[in-house]
């Protein structure tokens, strides 16, 4: 029981590093482009969501959304701008934070 | 604490949930309070949860000090009520009361004390009759059940039992907390007459966890009778539903568990009370009228079992009928719409009244039928969100993935220069702010990046492979943010659902297409979001208002009242993370998009100004963001546009006019579409004005007035530019979730009045619901002509792009064909018809010199006509009927040129050599 909520509350990371390996790996499209999706448009904002207080499932739904899309587009602009923009770049720097996101939440608990 | 029998010490808390939903309770709901409040050990934390009454919530808040207050945010009902009351209970052990009962002196240290015992799971305690009358002399006392009373046949002393009578009943918090808690499909819903869910829970939690109840009659309490329960009616209704009841619990746990305490009851203390009424010398035995009430009873609850064994309509006994008949006729419904693409669409034969002149008979079929479907489940039977969300999500796949299905290509010639800019980065690996084309993409490459992300990350060629769907899924995002924008404003389900369903067919304008506008707006409407429900100051008299809907939005929110003079939530929000979020979204925007940021700017502006936002620094911090971005990096491209934004700055007459197609050289079938787009946001501002107007004069304005503030700040845009002849277009979509909401108050009022008058409501707001659906279609697929890309025509361009060398020259008409999705940085381009009124001009008086001109000063120049500009230029009258094709005429015939390409409609033609 232990173990596995201690993969649900990693799973944001998990999700992330598993994009930036099948990416590494050049999976096929189809399961590179599910990962990519959850890695950027679901893991950073799951990673952040115990800093949000609401308990309103459908709110941090749509946060954990919003702020998935948000620190993607933050990471691939700030990639982009220094010319070093690729999908395996982005994702790993995703991960990175996720990763240190869930950190933060562990510390914190 | 002390018990008072042993005197020996019992270290437990203990919570007390009382759950109220009416004000027709208030003096026994005061009674109960303060009779807990009396107990002197172990001092009990009182809770008291408000089940969905706003009026409620004010009064308890002001009116009783010293205790915690929560709402019920799920389920309307007593389960989940109770449940809201566990959630912030702090107690090792909770007890309930109803709020018509009054616990008696030693009440809870007697429960309490029966917890000494490890394996008690849970203490029920008596409740006595207080009939605020007298009793009926036919009233059985073994049927006191039925007033929600201890009765003859339960143990006298202290005893094991298998469940515990709801007004009385106390448990441990982590057994209680480990077995779910109430299962809030049971349990009463205002004063109907089900139950059982306590029944349910005892049976459930000695199953899954083992331990006993323990019933303790020294603990008694003392239930409200009112007269309207001592009748006859109430006594066989009630025996009815409690057989209803039975048999839901019968289902959920089995047979033998649930009718155990039933049969014995049944087979010894029922035929005892008879034969005791019908025995002459024993006339205390209550007599014949006794004996017909007990029989009646017996008979009543047979019934109701019978019934709902024999026809189970849900685990609810009185739950809404017909849900499955909802999600039946939506499945319906998507097969129609599914049959669609079985018949032949000859798109080939669209007329400028677009996909409304091709679409087959079945498709607005479907169409009908899930505007009938909606209307009849949110206004008459007032379905669920689930349902009601079903009908959205369905209503948009018809409007918004039908076109891309069809078509097998993206829409919108836009779409392709988009999916050119994500194509330069993924090649490029970041951005040239140096470029000459589309330059403002490389200054706001948010979007690109991101879809650089998903294109790279994915390994697929390029994002045309996904960007057919993009309509649906922006259209799909905004679902969310938009019923949480809409919940901020009001609680009544009606509303927000006709509010969804309004915003959906207003937005007419198109702007969902694979854009950095499209993706900015979904943010947009989600910091909305966040800042309306975490942000937003209201005046002190709707502040209990206020409180209420944040406590509904934020289970489990405890308020500790004073006498109304502690009104902030305990567990206050951590807005600082909301505020990261608002700053990290609206930084996601400034690097997206142009117009969006200031947009929002205007919007917490707009706040600010009417003293609603509660964080001036958020809008100075999102203003500094917005602004600093455009000057960091978007200044090369605002001195380039300086001229134009000059030029239309404080003029918001012409902006507006700017905005509208020339009715006088469109095609006759435009003018209908035109007619129709206007009419369509005519008649959704028209109700939203008679919406502001009511909400104005009611006690909701305090509530209301942020959105009738953010209507109205998207306006200030008009005063700005006329952003490329569009701003008109955007401002009514940045208001447009508020414009659903004022309009939707208007068609979806509270079900008041005679059926006869109910009907009538319903049919006129059907009626108009239909005729604005009607005008959805023809304003958004009216212009399907000019977005439609044809596959061979986008096929053409693919191979033209492999055939020009780099650095040649694109030049078309005008910019409506498919182009620069691929390689767009190696060639350049010119539209001679947007170009200088010169350029134009000439190349419409002597098209074949004027063009050569035009093209000799490259090495390599490809002249383009095609199917879509022809469409395009056609339709909005910008060269006169016949024109484009007389200039493709000559300069087919013309000497000069030579053919590099023809395929699909699409003519490509160079100089020729003179070589």
């Amino acid at each position: 029981m232990r173990v596995m909520a201690g993969v649900r509350r990693d799973l944001p990371a998990l999700v992330a590093w598993a994009a930036v390996a099948v990416v590494a790996l050049q999976f096929p499209t189809p399961v590179r482009a599910v990962l990519v999706v959850a890695a950027s448009a679901w893991a950073p904002g799951a990673a952040l969501a115990w800093l949000l207080e609401s308990a309103d499932r459908l709110e941090r739904a749509v946060l954990t959304v919003a702020l998935s899309l948000g620190v993607a587009t933050l990471v691939a602009v700030v990639l982009s701008l220094i010319h070093v923009m690729t999908g395996l770049h982005a994702l790993a720097v995703l991960a990175v934070l996720s990763t240190v996101a869930v950190t933060f939440r562990e510390l914190r608990v | 604490m002390t018990t008072p029998d042993t005197g020996r010490a019992v270290s437990v808390s203990v919570s007390v949930v009382i759950c109220t939903y009416t004000e027709a309770r208030w003096d026994t709901l005061v009674a109960a309070v303060r009779s807990v409040q009396l107990q002197d050990q172990p001092t009990p934390e009182v809770i008291v949860v408000i089940d969905h009454n706003e009026a409620l919530f004010d009064r308890v808040r002001l009116e009783i000090s010293g205790i915690k207050m929560t709402v019920n945010t799920g389920r309307r009902g007593l389960s989940a009520a109770r449940n809201a009351g566990v959630a912030v209970a702090t107690g090792d052990i909770v007890a309930f009361l109803d709020d018509d009962a009054g616990a008696e002196d030693g009440w809870l240290p007697r429960l309490v004390e029966t917890y000494r015992d490890g394996d008690v799971l849970g203490v029920g305690g008596s409740v006595a009759p207080g009939w605020t009358g007298t009793r009926p002399r036919w009233f059985p006392p073994e049927f006191d059940w039925v007033v929600g009373c201890s009765y003859h046949g339960m143990p006298e002393t202290r005893a094991p039992v298998r469940n515990f009578i709801g007004a009385n009943m106390s448990f441990r918090r982590a057994a209680l907390v480990a077995s779910g808690g109430f299962d809030s499909e049971l349990g009463p819903v205002g004063a109907n007459a089900t139950g059982c869910d306590e029944t349910e829970l005892c049976i459930r939690m000695v199953g899954q966890g083992g331990g006993r109840l323990i019933y303790e009659p020294s603990a008694r309490v003392t239930h409200q009778v009112p007269a309207t329960r001592a009748t006859w009616r109430y006594f066989t209704r009630r025996c009815y539903h409690e057989g209803r009841s039975k048999a839901v619990v019968a289902r959920l746990v089995g047979q033998d568990q649930a009718l155990a305490s039933e049969r014995a009851y049944l087979r010894g203390v029922i035929p005892r009370r008879v034969v005791q009424c019908l025995t002459p010398t024993r006339r205390a035995g209550g007599g014949l009228t006794m004996a017909v009430a007990v029989v009646v009873g017996v008979v009543a609850a047979g019934l109701g079992y019978a019934t709902a064994t024999l026809a189970p309509r849900s685990r609810r006994a009185t739950v809404r009928p017909g849900s499955w008949r909802g999600w039946l006729g939506l499945a319906v419904i998507a097969a129609l719409w599914g049959s669609t693409f079985a018949w032949t669409v000859r798109l080939d034969r669209m007329t400028d009244l677009g996909l409304v002149s091709v679409m087959p008979v079945v498709y607005w079929v479907a169409v009908g039928l899930l505007t009938v479907s909606f209307w009849w489940w949110v206004r008459w039977r007032r379905a669920g969100p689930t349902l009601l969300a079903g009908h959205v999500v369905t209503l948009i796949a018809i409007m918004h993935a039908t076109p891309g299905i069809l078509y097998g290509t993206t829409r919108y010639s836009w779409s392709y220069k988009h999916v050119g800019i994500v194509d330069y980065i993924v090649t490029h690996h970041g951005v040239d702010r140096a470029m000459p084309n589309l330059t403002a993409y490389q200054d706001w490459p948010g979007f690109f990046g991101l879809n650089a992300l998903f294109v790279s990350g994915s390994g697929t060629a390029s994002a045309l492979s996904y960007t057919v769907w993009a309509p649906f899924v922006n259209e799909l995002l905004l679902l969310a943010p938009l019923v949480l924008i809409l919940r901020t404003f009001t609680a009544n389900r009606t509303v927000v659902w006709t509010a969804v369903w309004l915003f959906y067919l207003g937005n007419w304008i198109g702007q969902d297409y694979f854009s950095p506008q499209a993706f900015a707006y979904v943010l947009y409407i989600t910091a909305v979001a966040v800042v309306l429900r975490w942000f937003l100051r209201l005046p002190p008299a709707a502040r209990t208002r206020w409180a209420y809907g944040q406590f509904r939005l934020r289970e489990p929110a405890v308020l500790v009242t004073s006498g109304g003079a502690i009104v902030e939530p305990t567990a206050r929000p951590r807005t600082p993370a909301m505020y990261a979020v608002v700053v990290l979204v609206a930084t996601a925007i400034a690097v997206s998009h142009q117009l969006t940021p200031f947009m929002l700017v205007a919007a917490l502006g707009g706040l600010l100004v009417t003293r609603r936002l509660r964080s001036w620094s958020l809008l100075v911090v999102v203003t500094a963001i917005s602004v600093g971005w455009v000057l960091i990096w978007g200044l090369p491209f605002l001195h380039q546009q300086l001229p134009a934004v000059l030029q239309t700055l404080g003029h918001p007459f012409d902006n507006t006019s700017a905005s509208f197609i020339n009715l006088s050289v469109a095609s006759r079938d435009q003018v209908v579409v035109a007619y129709f787009d206007r009419a369509l946001t005519a008649a959704l501002c028209g109700l939203a004005l008679i919406g502001a107007w009511y909400a104005w004069r009611s006690a909701r304005w305090r509530r209301w007035q942020p959105a009738a503030c953010l209507t109205v700040t998207p306006v200030l845009a008009l005063f700005a530019s006329s952003y490329g002849t569009e701003v008109v277009y955007r401002i009514f979509l940045f208001g447009l979730p508020f414009v659903a909401l004022f309009a939707a108050s208007v068609l979806a009022p509270r079900p008041t009045g005679t059926r006869r008058r109910r009907i009538i409501r319903w049919v006129v707001g059907l009626g108009v619901v239909s005729a604005l659906t009607v005008s959805f279609f023809f304003s958004y697929y009216g212009k399907e002509r000019v977005n439609y890309m044809p596959a061979a025509e986008v096929s053409a361009m693919e191979r033209l792009y492999s055939l020009a060398p780099p650095g040649s020259l694109m030049i078309g008409a005008i910019d409506n064909t498919p182009w620069a999705f691929t390689h767009y940085a190696d060639y350049q381009y010119l539209w001679y018809l947007s170009d200088t009124a010169g350029v134009a001009k000439s190349v419409t008086t002597h098209p074949v010199s004027a063009l050569v001109d035009l093209m000799e000063p490259y090495p390599h120049a490809f002249l383009i006509f095609s199917p879509t500009d022809a469409a395009q230029i056609e339709m909005y009258g910008a060269l006169a009927p016949g024109q484009y094709q007389a200039i493709e005429r000559d300069v087919r015939s013309s000497p000069q040129f030579e053919t590099v390409l023809s395929q699909g409609g699409v003519l490509v033609v160079t100089l020729r050599s003179t070589q």
